[in-house]
């Protein structure tokens, strides 16, 4: 059964139908959850909260095959607003930190180069951050990623020109030791 | 490192963690839980609508209004435009609204036109402009201002909804909704006491953290209508205005 026919479903009150479909996109939404806050705590909130709120308002979803990308994008405003505040618990080193953690994402990088540039967008502010994460990972466009954060299509432009300006500086700043030491 | 050897690492390496993460086996039964147990959800929308009405002609100048939660309409003025009536008139047109302007609406006269862009969004972050004409009208200084645009329909019922007590009459066919709303401006670090959260739900009062360095309350009289797929609304601070005087302003538009 298709996206469309599982939310006609809904619609008419078959929560079964929300299984089906919760099964389907709960690992794309707790993984953009988790990308965008940072933190697998708050990822799973938030991913709760978007399936809630989908779920709630099933009504509204006039086209049911577009059932995940509306997911996503309630999410990630969601998570947009949460980020918003800056008051999280939970810091974004929990997830971004290679530390010791057997669960720590770095730990599946496979280069050096992917780990620096991992401990480098741990240094973002969450805005950059939110707008990578969307960019690169969700292939929102820019358009896209203006409306579900609220800001005009050249902040967004600039975030990830900023974004990409402060990567490469990490990356370059985290080289150089190196480079010097291979050529004193 | 290149540019688009950058993009691509950035790409693969988001990739890589994503793919280590899995839902929680948790997270479904609270999604149940939530589901289950969750109110109602009421949201007021109108109420709000009418103050992000009432700022754009207060401030007349660049100015957004977001409601509570992720929904809410954003608008923006601009606090030099002065459109005559005619001019009005046509941007009206422009907005896909059908109404001719009259030069008087009771014994208020015609001051000046504007334009209001607003971008209506509602709960699930679903976005639609509109356009709007605002129409000022004066008298002794009072200024009561007509606002029209085509209506929203993004919004859901519940999102609709006004706790405002109203009265309503019908007019050929047309239902007007007149409200006199308590509305109280506050500064934007304003911390509601219990009593104040009892009278917005119930209605009787709407505070607004948009455009006010002090407590501020005025009264706000409004008259709503729909026809023809497009919205009008009559409205202004402190004009002292009844129902029935305004049923009878709005009657002259709606014939």
């Amino acid at each position: 059964m298709n996206d469309k026919e599982l939310v006609s479903r809904m619609q008419h009150g078959d929560m079964q139908a929300f299984d089906e479909l919760y099964e389907r996109y709960k690992d794309d939404a707790y993984r953009l959850a988790c990308l965008i806050t940072g933190s697998r705590t708050d990822g799973e909130d938030l991913a709760q909260e978007a399936f809630v709120t989908c779920a709630q308002s099933i009504k509204s979803l006039r086209d049911g095959s577009k059932f995940r990308p509306w997911l996503l994008r309630t999410l990630s405003r969601a998570a947009w607003k949460y980020c918003r505040k800056a008051k999280r618990e939970t810091p974004v080193s929990e997830f971004f930190d290679a530390g010791e953690s057997e669960s720590a994402l770095s730990a599946v990088l496979r280069t050096d180069e992917q780990r620096r540039l991992y401990a480098a967008l741990d240094t973002l502010d969450e805005k950059r951050r939110v707008t990578v994460v969307l960019y690169y990972f969700d292939d929102r466009s820019v358009r896209e990623i203006a409306q579900a954060t609220g800001v005009t299509e050249g902040t967004v432009k600039s975030r990830l020109f900023s974004a990409r300006r402060h990567l490469r500086q990490a990356l370059t700043e985290e080289r150089k030791p190196k480079e010097a030491a291979n050529h004193g | 490192m290149d540019e688009i050897k950058m993009e691509r690492e950035i790409k693969e390496m988001l990739h890589q963690c994503a793919d280590e993460l899995h839902a929680p086996d948790s997270m479904q039964a609270r999604v149940k839980f939530a589901l289950n147990n969750a109110p109602a959800r009421k949201r007021h929308l109108w109420s709000k609508r009418f103050v992000a009405v009432a700022a754009v002609a207060a401030i007349a100048v660049t100015g957004a209004f977001a409601a509570g939660g992720m929904g809410g309409i954003f608008s923006k003025g601009w606090s030099d435009q002065r459109l005559d009536l005619s001019s009005t008139q046509a941007h009206l047109a422009d907005a896909g609204v059908a109404l001719t302007l009259p030069d008087k609406i009771g014994e208020y006269t015609f001051s000046y036109g504007s334009d209001v862009d607003t971008t209506a969004q509602n709960d699930m972050g679903e976005t639609e402009k509109v356009s709007q004409v605002d129409a000022t009208y004066t008298k002794d200084g009072a200024k009561l201002n007509l606002s029209a645009h085509k209506s929203y329909t993004v919004f859901t019922e519940d999102e609709m909804e006004n706790p405002v007590p109203a009265t309503t009459a019908e007019v050929n066919g047309v239902t007007l909704t007149y409200r006199n709303a308590h509305y109280r401006f506050v500064p934007d670090d304003y911390e509601k006491s219990d009593e104040e959260k009892q009278q917005e739900k119930s209605g009787e009062l709407v505070i607004s953290y948009y455009g006010s360095d002090e407590v501020e309350d005025k009264m706000f009289q409004s008259v709503l209508w729909e026809q023809d797929g497009a919205t009008y609304l009559i409205s202004g601070y402190d004009t002292g205005l009844d129902a029935q005087t305004m049923f009878d302003m709005a009657a002259e538009l709606v014939k």
